[in-house]
């Protein structure tokens, strides 16, 4: 949406310019499929919901297995007035927060020591490859038997999944910066840590704030694997709680809020990229 | 007046070692530089010029022999020593002012003094609207103008040039020749101008290195004399002379310029 509002506002001509007609009617019709595309989205989304409820309601289908929309907003509702549902929100936000930016932080800062020792970065690079190649899921059971079945183990969860990856993506940036910009600051006869600081690090902005996109999403999923597997409280507990109690409302209202979760942080570390760009290319 | 050397080469030597095979860029260069000497080192391109300037700027460490700077030997870059590279290389997250300052900042000698005097030099060179601006703003030519106060800035008193204006339109290179002349040779500084273009070296210096085909060794060393002293360097081109000088190092490279064999 961002970007189509951008081209449009590219397309259209300096003020006091004149349209041509043939110009106006590009972008009428350029106007007129946004809008239609609009409406199909919203369309689509409300017969889903609607067939959803009509298919239960005509008892089409089982809602002790398929729950249905109506009873899955009083879920929400309940949840709402008896302010559990911030709660719940809350656990799995800030547990997903702390992954991380904790998985982020040691990720940069394992880069950096790669960065700064090429022996250490030859001597490590079959371990990160081994490491990497595993599914981190898997490692669920050790965290909890080492950390125990509380937050800690979850946030583990979280920063093991995103950590791997950073360390990845941003110790190549480092390697991509041109080799010259760094050879122009050694004439001036920069220190090793004046050349992080001067030249690689913000050379390899737009990667790191890549890697933070994708981290987001990855710090999620071992948030709600941990709460799978150990909490007491976060959307994670409430989708494997109600799937155990056979209680299909609460797991689609704990689907439901995850997607809105998932989408809110997106969204901001999104923003958070353009407001990057806009400070380096202007 | 005797003539202060400025840069003494002797016996240089630089081999690069790969696993298969060492490959020597420089062999056995023997050359004086003196002091408020304007001198480009020509040679066909991988013949080492650009080694040969990481060796005296102190970025490398030669295989073999001593380079000094004012009879002190080279083991770091020196505060004294300015280096251009092919390209500006400025960095597009500083703006041009954040980027004429920075080796004043990697040496620690940033202050409201030395930043006024960047923004003077910046100002001369026509950049003064332009000191906010961020690099991808600029033209090819002011890029590599605000690269020069970058290197003046910490007034060196030995300048490396290499190829500095290999990436700009003829019509640009010629200006900046000619600008760059003007200033280097009013500010009396030592300056060493590695090129393959044969007429840019012969309209700058007041003297030619010819340097072979790797490893790469002096070949010829021509001090540039004219009987109406040019004013500046497009005027070189108009001398007399100029066709001559052109002609003899053309034929220098030819001689030189084919793979050699092996040591």
């Amino acid at each position: 949406m961002a970007e189509s509002e951008k081209n449009f506002r590219v397309l259209s001509p300096p003020a006091g310019s004149a349209f041509s007609p043939e110009h106006l009617q590009y972008l009428r019709r350029w106007k007129r499929d946004r809008i239609l595309i609009t409406v199909t989205r919203w369309a689509i989304l409300l017969i889903l919901v609607l067939g959803w409820e009509a298919l239960a309601r005509l008892e089409w289908i089982n809602t002790f297995v398929t729950s249905q929309p109506s009873r899955v907003w009083g879920v929400i509702v309940q949840m709402y007035s008896s302010g559990e549902l911030w709660y719940h929100l809350g656990v799995t936000v800030g547990e997903t927060i702390a992954g991380f930016v904790l998985g982020t932080l040691g990720g940069v800062l394992i880069a950096i020591l790669l960065w700064w020792s090429p022996f250490w970065s030859r001597t490590a690079e079959p371990f990160i490859v081994v490491i990497n190649s595993i599914p981190k899921v898997a490692l669920g059971p050790i965290f909890i038997v080492w950390l125990g079945t509380n937050i800690q183990a979850i946030v583990a969860m979280a920063i093991t999944v995103s950590i791997i990856v950073t360390v990845l993506m941003v110790f190549t940036g480092f390697q991509e910066v041109d080799e010259n910009k760094i050879k122009l600051l050694r004439t001036f006869g920069a220190t090793k840590a004046q050349v992080l600081t001067k030249v690689v690090l913000p050379a390899t902005i737009p990667t790191i704030v890549g890697a933070v996109k994708v981290n987001v999403g990855l710090s999620l999923v071992g948030t709600i694997v941990g709460e799978f597997l150990v909490a007491k409280a976060g959307l994670g507990f409430l989708i494997v709680y109600g799937g155990q109690v056979f209680n299909m409302s609460l797991v689609m209202a704990g689907v439901i809020l995850l997607m809105l979760v998932s989408t809110l942080l997106y969204y901001v570390v999104t923003r958070l990229e353009a407001a990057a760009q806009m400070s380096r290319a202007r | 007046m005797v003539k202060q050397p400025k840069v003494v080469i002797n016996g240089l030597w630089m081999t690069y070692h790969t696993l298969k095979e060492e490959i020597h860029a420089i062999m056995d260069l023997n050359l004086i530089i003196y002091e408020k000497e304007f001198v480009s080192i020509v040679g066909p391109s991988g013949c080492g010029k650009s080694t040969l300037l990481s060796l005296i700027a102190g970025l490398l460490r030669p295989s073999r022999g001593s380079i000094t700077v004012d009879g002190k030997e080279i083991r770091a870059p020196l505060p004294s020593v300015g280096y251009m590279l092919q390209q500006d290389y400025l960095y597009e997250w500083r703006t041009i002012l954040q980027n004429a300052v920075l080796g004043l900042e990697v040496r620690g000698r940033k202050n409201p003094q030395s930043i006024k005097r960047v923004i003077d030099q910046l100002t001369d060179m026509g950049l003064g609207d332009f000191l906010h601006s961020y690099p991808g703003q600029l033209s090819g030519g002011m890029r590599q103008r605000a690269a020069l106060v970058r290197t003046l800035a910490l007034e060196p008193d030995l300048l490396l040039l290499d190829e500095p204006f290999s990436a700009l339109d003829y019509q640009t290179r010629l200006n900046l020749e000619e600008e760059l002349g003007g200033i280097l040779h009013r500010l009396g500084r030592t300056v060493i101008l590695v090129t393959h273009d044969i007429a840019e070296a012969i309209s700058m210096s007041d003297r030619v290195v010819v340097m072979s085909q790797r490893p790469g060794t002096i070949v010829a060393d021509h001090r540039l004399d004219y009987a109406n002293n040019p004013s500046s360097a497009l005027a070189v081109r108009e001398t007399p002379e100029f066709g001559g000088y052109f002609e003899t190092i053309w034929k220098e490279l030819q001689d030189h310029g084919g793979e050699r064999k092996k040591l």
